[in-house]
């Protein structure tokens, strides 16, 4: 904490409360100033779209997008995901249009068939989207489909805060 | 807003009375995710004989804030979340009541089992989230992007003013500064919750356990609710959970904001309404 800054009280009140505004306890912040442009948004198409044959157990994982952030720490990112356009397939994993995703753009299993998401990832010189999917195997009547992932089929905006904290995961 | 006085900073180039307030980089009127406590510690839980008690709690911090306060974690183990119906065999539960935050040691509790070391990390905002709350909302949609040339910066005990690290400053104004629209406690475990924010645009959020009280189970026997208590010893009052990102979706407008897809049979949440848009870079 700093020893010098500035108190205000609300309104009315006299006294300390956690109400104040204290400029000398930090803030989750972000900087505007930055050029490698810590908070945005951005279009992306999902990348590959992975197939697979009916009946095979299969995973995938790929970088779809990186950013340096120029930290240097591992910093704490508050990402929101938007789904613009995916296809409208019963056998497949599905995504809404037109559904926010915090941090993770999930597509429900479209069980036997596999499951497909997005995760922001960072560490000390990226943010990145990873784009990870599992085709799940099957030898029951009735539950040994094959797989056709989403990938490129689902276009979706992508916000992002890149803050002046590091991320606490241990 | 109820209060008239402060401090209000605005981007270069744009009038303060014309600003967005999701573009202003500071307004002492509002809450913002202050930080007033941050750090790392190392527990150890020591062996258990496996006969069926529970490992007594461990009291990480003692934040003495008087409520229930937004807090991160993270941990060298799993821990739990409402999200998390089916967590690790070997896991801790993190609860945060008005003064403490508390680690609970979850193993099998039915055979021997050896010590076990746990870091956490926590990091405590100075939101309460025990009860709604709801600023009024100021927008004014348009210009407001950009950076802030003018300002203040305080630097952290130790450290210079010209110093380039920015995390020896406790408030720099050439960065924004979040702030929080709303708290809104949902109480009953639904498949969708509705917030009621009227804050103009869709609004980034955050979400946190609601108060409740742990480690109790509610069911019916025919007509008689029972409560049943099973937790360790004293943990049967009303304490918080940390932010915790789950499997949901959402909709929303600058109206209202839905959460969907929320599968706990545990909890309902507290959701946190940003001022800060989903749909724009600012």
């Amino acid at each position: 904490m700093s020893n010098s800054g500035i108190l205000l009280n609300r309104n009315g009140i006299n006294g300390s409360t956690s109400d104040d505004y204290d400029s000398r306890i930090p803030v989750l912040s972000i900087d505007m100033e930055d050029p490698l442009k810590h908070a945005d948004v951005i279009e992306l198409r999902g990348g590959t779209v992975w197939t697979e044959a009916a009946g095979v157990y299969n995973s995938w994982s790929e970088v779809i997008w990186e950013k340096r952030h120029g930290l240097k720490f591992k910093p704490k990112v508050l990402s929101y995901y938007y789904v613009i356009d995916a296809p409208a397939r019963s056998a497949t994993p599905i995504l809404s249009i037109g559904q926010y995703y915090p941090n993770v753009l999930q597509a429900p299993s479209g069980i036997p068939y596999g499951s497909e998401y997005w995760t922001t990832e960072a560490d000390e010189e990226f943010i990145r989207i990873r784009h990870t999917g599992s085709q799940f195997s099957s030898t029951s009547p009735g539950f040994n489909g094959a797989y056709l992932g989403l990938g490129n089929d689902v276009k979706f905006r992508f916000k992002y805060l890149i803050t002046q904290s590091p991320d606490i995961a241990v | 807003m109820a209060e008239e006085f402060g401090v209000s900073i605005s981007r270069s180039g744009v009038p303060v009375d014309k600003s967005p307030d999701y573009s202003k980089v500071l307004d002492s009127r509002w809450r913002t995710l202050q930080i007033p406590y941050e750090s790392s510690k190392t527990f150890t839980f020591p062996a258990s004989a496996g006969d069926g008690s529970w490992d007594p709690p461990i009291a990480v911090f003692n934040h003495n804030l008087g409520f229930f306060p937004l807090t991160e974690v993270g941990t060298s183990i799993p821990h739990s979340s409402p999200a998390n119906i089916f967590p690790a065999a070997t896991y801790v539960d993190i609860l945060i009541d008005k003064s403490n935050i508390y680690m609970v040691m979850n193993r099998d509790r039915f055979s021997p089992q050896p010590a076990q070391t746990v870091v956490i990390k926590y990091r405590v905002y100075n939101i309460d989230i025990g009860k709604d709350y709801q600023e009024e909302a100021e927008v004014k949609l348009g210009s407001g992007t950009g950076k802030s040339d003018h300002g203040v910066k305080f630097a952290t005990e130790g450290n210079r003013i010209d110093d380039g690290n920015p995390r020896h400053f406790s408030t720099d104004t050439t960065k924004k500064q979040l702030a929080v629209h709303q708290v809104k406690i949902f109480e009953e475990d639904s498949f969708q919750y509705k917030v009621e924010h009227n804050v103009g645009y869709p609004p980034s959020y955050m979400t946190a356990e609601s108060p409740r009280r742990h480690y109790l189970n509610v069911y019916f026997m025919g007509d008689v609710k029972v409560e049943e208590y099973y937790g360790p010893v004293g943990y049967d009052r009303e304490m918080v959970g940390p932010i915790y990102d789950f499997s949901n979706f959402s909709t929303a407008d600058g109206t209202y904001l839905t959460l969907k897809g929320i599968q706990s049979t545990q909890t309902a949440p507290v959701v946190i309404v940003l001022k800060d848009p989903l749909g724009i870079s600012v």
